[in-house]
């Protein structure tokens, strides 16, 4: 015996377009009546009505904000507070505090029905947990920036998103992953100087690592929800550290006093570059294999192994001259920008458009008054500066709403052109 | 929830509790059982002893010369080490520094190497006892005090938990 599949949820106006496209279906022979009849019954109308997706993330929004309000408060009202408050009154607010915020997590969650407030109640509890780590530590004198508390906060988030398949939860591992790696980081170089480039370095390849790692879940484990959080986090790390590598400025320090790098860092740079590409290597092989290799999702895979060298010539192979190294990497960043229009375009990705022309802003505005702080007179390089971004700004939306319309016209050759932006 | 999905859950949360139950816990330990050691603070700069709310503390034995001491270097950044104390009333002094374990010794304390100076004859040592949280309003006696001696706790592994201060001979009440 066979139990039934559950119905989809779908808005009325959605329901009312498959009513109309199964009919035209049926109309040009392309399925049966029972067929178009079978697929209707696959769905059903949602209970909220038009706008209920809209709702669902605004009511998700507003109770992720409040579990981070309230979560901020708690940690502020007891940090204020921590030594004036007697040592049990202390232990009896931590772990009462924790195990009712879960109870109240999973009340909402199970009992009542409403996963979105229920899984920002365990969100609150995940951060929760992370004051308490903190605090215990430092009712023993125990300083906040010491590296295990962020990695003990990490070991007790990172399964709790994987036990609920909750992308807040996640969202708050990759933060606390990657705050203990900085914190970690900074403990493993030493020697008077020259921390940054080794840091955006290693940043580097951790973000290529996340993307790779992100892509996996989505193109091999066919895991969905962890995988946007991950490929999110990753690109914006990778991005954050490869527009930093377009300064001079970073490759002069490094060159003039260069930080000694400890084993561990040594361990976690090579272990994050080569489970990166090892990642991307298997995707790209396991996309051909199943006959989806597409060209966006080579180029993606050319450009970050590419990125993995360029991470390895700037932390090991110095050149003594900082202008070759800020050259390299500023090519590297127009590519990258190009890269991800690119691919938003081919893949119709909406938001890897958005991105990519919001990095060319950024990066030309930089290069601007990288250039025109040195070169021209303070009010001259303020009004042409101005002047520039108002063209600059023209221009680029003009591009991006071209390309958004071109990517909505393929996806819907009939639909509105407008929708999406 | 799934049954699986609530069994992960409540686990994962179980874990969470029984984690932050065993840090009171250890903590605790070494806090009673620890043995004590009184070390002498050195003059904490009177222009800025207070980040957020906590005094940084540093102390007598935090740079180790080692050529005056039994030691077995090199040393490098980051390495751990054990340092052997000695108890000359009123407060515990240096007298050996080694990377290997220290169970022969009768009273050490765990340390990090923060700085090698003179070629590897100074070395700075962090234990983790820099730091002393206080109420707020709480630091202007702190700020004020001429002598600063700390009592912590040192367990059987040489690892040290900052228990009180002795401000110009008198215990500093936090309430």
């Amino acid at each position: 015996m066979t139990t039934p599949t559950p119905r989809q949820p779908l808005d009325e106006q959605s329901i009312a377009l498959l009513q109309r496209e199964t009919s035209v279906w049926v109309a040009r022979g392309l399925v049966t009546q029972e067929q178009a009849a079978a697929i209707l019954t696959g769905y059903e109308a949602a209970p909220a009505g038009p706008g209920h997706w809209l709702q669902g993330r605004l009511i998700t929004a507003l109770a992720v904000l409040g579990a981070v309000l309230v979560g901020l408060g708690v940690i502020l009202f007891i940090g204020a507070n921590w030594q004036t408050i007697p040592k049990f009154g202390k232990l009896a607010m931590v772990f009462v505090g924790l195990v009712a915020t879960y109870g109240a997590g999973f009340w909402t969650t199970d009992r009542l029905r409403m996963p979105n407030v229920g899984t920002a109640v365990i969100l609150l509890g995940a951060l929760l947990f992370g004051a308490a780590v903190f605090l215990v530590a430092q009712a023993y004198h125990v300083r906040a920036g010491t590296p295990s508390l962020f990695l003990w906060w990490l070991l007790g988030v990172l399964p709790l998103a994987y036990a609920l398949r909750s992308r807040a939860v996640l969202v708050l591992g990759v933060g606390t992953g990657l705050a203990t790696l900085g914190v970690y980081a900074a403990s493993w170089m030493h020697g008077g100087g020259g921390f940054v480039l080794p840091f955006f370095a290693l940043a580097m390849v951790v973000g290529i690592c996340l993307a790779a790692l992100g892509s996996a879940k989505r193109r091999i484990v066919a895991t969905e929800w962890a995988a946007q959080p991950l490929q999110w986090a990753g690109a914006l790390v990778l991005l954050v550290a490869l527009y930093m590598f377009t300064f001079r400025f970073l490759f002069s320090e490094a060159l003039a006093r260069e930080a000694a790098l400890r084993w561990q860092f040594l361990l976690a740079f090579h272990l994050s570059a080569g489970v990166g590409l090892a990642t991307l290597i298997a995707v790209w092989l396991s996309d051909v294999r199943a006959g989806r290799a597409s060209s966006s999702g080579s180029l993606a895979f050319v450009g970050l192994a590419a990125l993995v060298g360029g991470a390895y010539w700037a932390l090991f192979t110095p050149l003594g001259s900082e202008v070759s190294y800020a050259l390299v990497f500023n090519v590297a960043m127009a590519v990258a920008i190009l890269g991800l229009v690119l691919v938003g375009y081919l893949d119709g990705k909406a938001a890897a458009v958005n991105l990519g022309i919001g990095l060319a802003v950024l990066d030309i505005v930089t290069r601007y008054f990288d250039l025109a702080w040195r070169l021209l007179d303070r009010s001259v390089a303020f009004i042409m500066g101005g002047l520039l971004l108002l063209a600059l700004g023209f221009a680029l939306e003009r591009l991006r709403r071209r390309v958004l319309t071109t990517i909505v016209e393929r996806e819907q050759p009939d639909g509105a052109a407008g929708a999406g932006r | 929830m799934t049954g699986r999905t609530r069994i992960a859950f409540f686990a994962v949360v179980a874990l969470q509790v029984l984690f932050l139950v065993g840090l009171v816990a250890y903590k605790e330990t070494t806090l009673r059982s620890g043995r004590e050691v009184v070390l002498q603070t050195l003059p904490v700069d009177p222009r800025d002893p207070f980040r957020g709310d906590f005094l940084i503390l540093r102390y007598v034995i935090s740079t180790l010369p080692t050529r005056a001491i039994e030691s077995d270097g090199p040393f490098a950044t980051g390495d751990v080490v054990y340092v052997r104390l000695q108890d000359r009333q009123p407060v515990a002094d240096a007298v050996g520094v080694r990377r290997a374990s220290a169970q022969d010794w009768d009273l050490f304390i765990r340390g990090t190497v923060t700085g090698v100076q003179d070629g590897g004859q100074v070395l700075e040592v962090q234990y983790g006892i820099e730091s002393y949280f206080v109420p707020e309003g709480k630091g202007l006696v702190l700020q004020r005090a001429r002598d600063i001696k700390a009592i912590v706790a040192v367990d059987a592994s040489g690892r040290a938990i900052l228990k009180r201060l002795i401000v110009d001979g008198k215990v500093f009440q936090t309430r």
